[in-house]
């Protein structure tokens, strides 16, 4: 009987410390619903099943559901973070190709109810094909980017004009919040370069390219080049070159030199921010290059700790093509262009000094001419680890 | 290019050691040198069961047999029966000393150590102790790696009486260390541990009662560098069964932080040639997990806080030491449970609009991973002993029953397992003349009862890491040992000298093994 009681004894000891000793976690998940308002414009049979993907920003994975005929859709059992839903949608209707994007950034730390905008794309005529910023390694194991460039493909089956068309840089390195999120229908610049041009001096024909070197030079063979270097831009179209008294920029002989119209940085040469950080877009202001001058000198814009630096500040309706890039998915959380310039992101995934690019995806060929993915959505129109081909045109 | 082990501290403290520990030993002189042999410090234990506890006060218990020792000691490891972060091989070199004094009516003990290692072919390891129980793991996608380890410990012991029937005591022990690998990427693992426990017996006529306090701070600060020019490498913050953030950097840092508390009380009832003691230990550890990186090509500047670990734990044991003319009977239960709560830190960095200052700031702190453990083990030996203090023959028997279970919440993952084993020795001195041989053996058998591992996702960390490490931890083995010493008087300052080496062949039943060998030579005073 004594005994019994020493078992009992020690059983309810051993077990009053056991449940003591043992955690278990209390752990949260929520439901997200969300609501894609497709607006008037598009018909009730061209709502259904639209695809939703949930991005988990931090963690980088993915859900994905579809949308009900009335554009609901519901993602139980998520865990706290901050997401990204992004709609993704096309439909044919009279003949053409719709494409929708929709774009919502969430702090998950709630149940959340809440509606997607979305915006029909519309099909840009002159989009950028390839943008190669990550730049290489020299056989030294040094790092090079004098050979990173813009290709701006003529997507439409008519004539464009390169006359007057600039290369915006966002002014965010997407390290952080976008500062400039409080403006409305505007994107902030740290740089702004044109093409010169009188309106019809550079033409580019249907399903036809230009490139724009940050050095034009054969990069493969020149003594100031990199042996490594993936690409020979020294027929490149454009060029930055940037006029300094020390004449450090390497001035390209076969290139059109871009005008200088904003550089709030201004240094020795213009580089792309080789992990990602330079968010692009190619923009048309009107006017002529004087007045081109005039807009942007009387749309700058500093922030309250610098008052001396001055960015550029562009209305959405000015962008031709934009491109989020990013450093990686971590970073896809401080986006700076609007959904209805952009819904998505990408970036090189193997890194900086990859010698990778991102490269439009084609999307078909009609009678000999690529046409390329245009739906207003990066994470879906691009490549991300393609290899630098300017000029060529192929899937 | 190998980063440069500089060995930091290395020259002072070592000199400081040696100092302490000489005058302690001088100061005691030796008046029991011809009772001392290699067993001196295990017959000492078995005799006071208070050194199975962690009351210092309780030293003061101790035999009149006052050992001291000075040895080089080489370890190695070597085969594919491992977790996969420890090395295919391990050599590790040490130089040791330790003696207990007694000065006026105190106890004193003090050790110093100091151990070099090179652990080859570790993988995808950042951290200095893969094996230290935290999910919040630092790894990167290199393999091969060889972690160049320098360490240095000093542990000091005193026991003194307060009056008649009160014993205070005061244990502190320092280890500090530096871990480097030498292939990109490296990490430079600077490791500190700080111990510290006082403590109190109340001796009664026939029971004493002991309670002591304990604290420690472990904080490892890890460095990492790529060397190559212009190249990047992906650094994976483990969540927990295969959970991650991951970055691709030149550089990384981390720094891991823990405060550790706890009590441990002690009941001791001697009557006649019956010696009991039972204890009970429960301590609350915290640690956290911070990163920071440099800036130049870091993603980011600033701290950013990832995780917070809290551990509780019990440990309970009752040991019973029976003397019977020249035999001495040991029993011994030992039980631990353990539970740990992981909390990820989910920050966002964000610059201020009004001063523009950049900060990490924190939304939400998340339980997402628990686990807990369960040791419990029982163990007899039978000694008989040639004289007071030096031992005949030892046979002993341990049986060993442990258990382990983790989850990770959303996705949802578990894993758990529960082993039991087995380990029989037996050992025999012969005293020829002025030379003593020690022989013993031993077998120990592992064997897996329970094993679940729940995980949906075919992913590199399941195929590389959580599978292989729950194979290994799953896995039953047999594991012979042999264990040869020799010892001869030697007239000097120095009592006897020494040596000892010892073999286990671990023979797992997924076809792996390890082989663990170690050579021990020294003098004893």
């Amino acid at each position: 009987m004594k005994m019994k009681l020493h078992l009992t004894y020690i059983a309810v000891l051993l077990f009053i410390f056991t449940s003591c000793v043992k955690e278990v976690a209390d752990y949260n998940s929520y439901t997200i619903e969300l609501k894609v308002n497709f607006g008037e414009e598009v018909s009730l049979q061209n709502r259904d099943s639209a695809r939703v993907v949930l991005n988990n920003l931090t963690k980088n994975y993915t859900h994905t559901q579809y949308t009900t005929a009335e554009g609901d859709v519901t993602f139980k059992n998520i865990e706290p973070g901050f997401y990204s839903a992004t709609v993704i949608h096309s439909f044919g209707e009279d003949g053409k190709a719709y494409y929708l994007n929709g774009l919502l950034l969430l702090d998950v730390f709630s149940d959340i109810i809440d509606t997607v905008e979305v915006v029909i794309s519309k099909t840009n005529a002159l989009v950028v094909k390839e943008y190669y910023y990550s730049g290489c390694l020299t056989p030294a194991g040094k790092q090079y980017s004098a050979d990173q460039y813009v290709e701006i493909y003529n997507n439409s089956g008519l004539t464009q004009y390169a006359d007057g068309i600039s290369v915006f840089e966002h002014e965010s390195y997407s390290l952080s919040d976008n500062y400039w999120e409080f403006i409305s229908d505007t994107i902030v610049g740290r740089a702004i370069w044109t093409i010169p041009g009188e309106g019809n001096d550079y033409p580019i024909l249907p399903g036809n390219s230009i490139v724009i070197a940050r050095d034009a030079i054969n990069h493969q063979d020149d003594s100031l080049g990199n042996p490594l270097s993936p690409v020979n831009l020294e027929y490149a179209d454009f060029e930055f070159w940037v006029e300094t008294i020390s004449g450090d920029d390497i001035d390209g002989p076969f290139a059109e030199n871009m005008i200088e119209d904003l550089f709030t940085y201004r240094g020795s040469d213009y580089v792309f921010h080789t992990r990602g950080g330079s968010a692009i877009a190619i923009i048309r202001i009107p006017g002529n290059a004087e007045e081109r001058k005039d807009f942007i000198n009387n749309n700058l814009i500093c922030k309250p700790d610098i008052p001396s630096r001055f960015y550029g500040k562009i209305p959405n309706e000015y962008v031709i093509d934009a491109v989020e890039v990013t450093w990686d998915e971590a970073h896809a959380i401080y986006k700076r262009f609007p959904i209805e310039l952009d819904a998505g992101y990408t970036y090189v995934e193997a890194g900086s000094r990859s010698g990778k690019c991102i490269r439009r995806k084609v999307k078909e060929i009609i009678d000999g001419r690529y046409i390329y993915q245009d739906t207003n959505n990066s994470t879906e129109d691009f490549l991300k680890d393609a290899d630098p081909k300017p000029w060529i045109y192929e899937y | 290019m190998p980063i440069p082990n500089h060995g930091f501290m290395s020259t002072k403290l070592l000199y400081s050691a040696l100092l302490i520990h000489l005058l302690l030993a001088t100061a005691a002189g030796q008046d029991s040198t011809s009772y001392v042999s290699q067993g001196s410090f295990d017959i000492i234990r078995l005799l006071n069961p208070w050194l199975s506890g962690s009351n210092p006060a309780g030293m003061a218990f101790n035999p009149e047999l006052y050992p001291g020792e000075m040895k080089l000691d080489y370890y190695s490891e070597k085969g594919d029966y491992k977790q996969v972060q420890h090395g295919d091989k391990l050599n590790s070199y040490s130089f040791g000393t330790r003696s207990y004094s007694k000065i006026g009516n105190s106890l004193f003990y003090g050790c110093f150590n100091y151990n070099k290692s090179f652990e080859k072919g570790t993988d995808y390891t950042n951290i200095n102790d893969p094996g230290r129980e935290t999910p919040y793991l630092l790894t990167d996608s290199i393999g091969g790696d060889v972690y160049d380890r320098e360490l240095f410990s000093i542990e000091g012991k005193m026991s003194t009486p307060l009056g008649h029937a009160i014993m205070l005591g005061l244990a502190g022990s320092l280890d500090v260390g530096l871990a480097t690998q030498d292939r990109d990427p490296r990490p430079m693992n600077k490791v500190l541990k700080l111990s510290l426990s006082p403590g109190l017996v109340f001796s009664l006529p026939s029971i004493k009662i002991g309670v002591n306090l304990l604290y420690s701070y472990y904080n490892e600060d890890i460095e990492i560098d790529i060397i190559e020019a212009n190249k990047e490498h992906d650094f994976f913050q483990m969540h927990g069964l295969g959970t991650y953030i991951f970055h691709e950097a030149r550089s990384f840092n981390r720094l891991y932080k823990q405060n550790r508390i706890g009590t441990e009380g002690q009941l001791n009832y001697k009557h006649g040639n019956i010696n009991n003691m039972s204890a009970i230990k429960l301590q609350y550890a915290t640690e956290t997990a911070d990163d920071g990186r440099k800036a130049g090509n870091a993603s980011w500047s600033y701290i950013k806080n990832d995780s917070r670990l809290d551990i509780n734990s019990m440990e309970a044991f009752n040991t019973t030491t029976i003397s019977k003319n020249s035999f001495i009977h040991y029993l011994d239960a030992g039980l631990k449970i353990s539970g740990m709560l992981g909390t990820e830190i989910i920050q966002r960095l964000e610059t201020s609009g009004t001063t523009g200052a950049t900060n990490w700031v924190t939304y939400a702190e998340e339980e997402k991973f628990d686990a807990s453990r369960l040791d419990a083990s029982l163990a007899y030996s039978l000694i008989k002993m040639k004289d007071l203090y030096l031992r005949d023959y030892e046979v002993g028997f341990i049986l060993n029953y442990n258990s382990y279970k983790q989850s990770y919440y959303i996705p949802d993952r578990k894993e758990g397992y529960a082993n039991i084993s087995a380990s029989l020795d037996m050992g025999r001195s012969f005293y020829i003349g002025r030379q003593v041989l020690s022989i013993s053996c031993g077998l120990k058998y592992k064997r897996n009862i329970s094993a679940s591992l729940d995980f949906a996702e075919d992913s590199f960390f399941y195929n590389e890491l959580l599978l292989p490490d729950h194979i290994f931890t799953t896995a039953g083995y047999y594991a012979p040992s042999i264990d040869l010493g020799w010892e001869t008087e030697i007239n000097k300052i120095f009592s006897k000298y020494f040596f000892n080496t010892s073999i286990d062949l671990y023979l797992a039943d997924n076809d792996r093994h390890r082989t663990i060998f170690s050579f021990s030579t020294g003098v004893i005073f």
